[in-house]
């Protein structure tokens, strides 16, 4: 008799299981997991303005000019090391608006406070994500003084990037960023990139690809345009097939031989499918590791001092079930003090019920862990949600593709080698 | 299901008929729908993460091809190399930049 697959018509209930206990109201407890919660991201956010205006930016409060103080820099280190969230290493990501609005002697200053309070037990490295139009010899000076790590937000050739990325006045900031890259180049200064992918992209997948490559970039991450915050909507909605052909083209390019570019994504899809992610533990619950899905795995601290945790994206985004995400400032408490707030235990209960659903229907939640947070509200209006476009963008696809690329590959040359259960080999 | 209208008797007496058949085949479906429900759900996953074995399996019997000592040893520098790895989730995966080895070597040696 051949089993026919049944539509199922309505949802139901699924039987009790460790995941669904696991998302009922629980008490945060941090001795409750393993291995310890260790913040690993330290996203400060600098200032909430930023000098120019892309049209799919997400964030609020642009136009401000509000700065961190340096008492708040020492106040989040202050916070990580005495709530123990401070391992060996973290690195602090200086993130939004444009973190280079500010003052280069803000971020000598910070980083001497940081390293203050943290070291020697806890190595910090610096990131800094920037549209690199404000670029030049004496902040190139200050990335090598700190050697921090640059990341280039720019969306490849001209076209593509200037028909998003403005300036407030409405002109394009491609020569810009260009210069930025020039002086980052002349001083050989080490920088990765990372492009808005849109539909226009697609069509456009070896100019895209031609353009990093002659900017002698070697990382690129491809950042698939998502529906978050202000930018409501993602322009890929209907154009799913275009990303899978743009994949499988980047994967061509990537890896053909000669090429020194490697994306982001699928260099996450190739250490997918070569190891098994970590394990984590929450009593008893194992779950693969997913750093936006753990309570202060990733802190997010606007300039104010005002914090969140599991997605940065989530930070003063206003919600009805959740406020402003804000769940404390570290000028009046900690970060695991936070942890008893009504609305701490709101968020993670949501995160805890939307990473079930991935755990009970999605085929890729091994590879994965449960998704976004941020995503899963902006797409599906609920945190307790499943899969998103951003899965499918982000993860799936790219997983997908180059799976079956090792498949016809390597896997094919070793017919002799057995299939094994999954869980024998993790 | 045909437009509008009132009908006549006949058509009447055929749609409560299907509508009856159609209760019948729902109730069979919710039932099938529950025997199967780990079926229907498992089959994907169990697929997908057997193909991930095979994988890699064979990128460990690539490398033991290439080093017959790797059989105890660490997996060889091509895997080896994602091990710092600790996250895919780890939100544009700051500390992985400038960390990425060349993967193009799996399918260009």
């Amino acid at each position: 008799m051949v089993m026919v697959s049944p539509v199922r018509w309505f949802s139901r209930k699924p039987a009790p299981t460790p995941a669904l206990q696991a998302a009922q109201p629980a008490r945060f407890d941090p001795a409750d997991f393993a291995p310890a919660l260790r913040t690993r991201l330290l996203i400060l956010q600098p200032t909430p303005f930023c000098n120019i205006d892309c049209d799919y930016c997400y964030l609020p409060q642009r136009d401000s000019t509000a700065r961190m103080s340096l008492d708040t820099v020492r106040l989040a280190a202050e916070r990580l090391r005495d709530d123990g969230l401070a391992g060996p290493e973290l690195t602090v990501v200086w993130h939004a608006g444009e973190p280079l609005a500010m003052p280069i002697a803000f971020y000598d200053d910070a980083a001497a406070v940081l390293n203050e309070v943290l070291a020697p037990a806890c190595v910090v490295t610096h990131s800094i994500q920037t549209n690199a139009t404000l670029i030049d010899d004496r902040w190139c000076a200050l990335f090598k003084r700190h050697n921090m790590r640059i990341g280039v937000s720019v969306d490849g050739p001209q076209a593509l990037h200037d028909a998003h990325r403005h300036t407030r006045s409405g002109h394009g900031t491609h020569a810009r960023v260009l210069r930025g890259i020039a002086a980052l180049r002349a001083h050989r200064i080490p920088f990765h990139a990372i492009a808005v992918v849109t539909p226009a992209t697609f069509a456009q997948a070896d100019a895209f690809v031609d353009f990093f490559e002659a900017q002698g970039v070697s990382e690129l991450g491809c950042n698939f345009d998502e529906a978050e915050g202000l930018h409501d909507r993602s322009s890929l909605t209907g154009h799913e097939s275009a990303h899978a052909a743009f994949v499988e083209r980047l994967l061509d390019r990537a890896s053909a031989a000669g090429s020194s570019l490697r994306v982001r994504e699928l260099a996450l899809a190739a250490q997918l499918v070569a190891r098994p992610l970590p394990q984590v533990r929450w009593r008893g619950h194992t779950t693969p590791d997913n750093a936006q899905t753990q309570p202060f795995a990733l802190i997010t601290l606007a300039h104010d001092g005002s914090f969140t945790t599991f997605s940065p994206e989530l930070l003063g985004q206003p919600s009805t079930e959740f406020g402003d995400f804000v769940l404390g400032n570290v000028a009046t408490g900690g970060f695991l003090e936070s942890a008893r707030s009504a609305r701490f235990e709101r968020l993670w209960a949501a995160v805890r019920r939307g990473t079930r659903e991935c755990e009970d229907h999605c085929a890729h939640y091994a590879f994965c862990g449960g998704g976004a947070p941020a995503n899963k509200l902006y797409e599906n209006g609920d945190i307790a949600s499943g899969e998103t476009l951003y899965c499918r963008t982000m993860v799936k696809r790219p997983f997908d593709a180059m799976l079956a690329r090792l498949e016809r590959g390597r896997a094919a040359a070793h017919p002799q080698v057995a299939t094994r259960g999954f869980a024998d080999a993790s | 299901m045909g437009k509008g209208g009132k009908g006549n008797k006949s058509t009447g007496r055929k749609s409560i008929a299907r509508w009856l058949l159609a209760g019948v085949g729902l109730a069979s479906a919710l039932g099938a729908s529950a025997a199967a429900h780990a079926v229907t759900d498992a089959t994907p996953r169990a697929a997908l993460e057997a193909r991930v074995m095979a994988v890699r399996a064979a990128l460990q019997a690539d490398a033991e091809d290439a080093n017959p000592d790797a059989r105890n040893a660490a997996p060889d520098t091509r895997v080896a190399q994602w091990l710092n790895w600790p996250n895919w989730n780890n939100w544009n995966n700051w500390p992985n930049w400038g960390n990425w080895g060349n993967w193009g070597n799996w399918f260009n040696r």
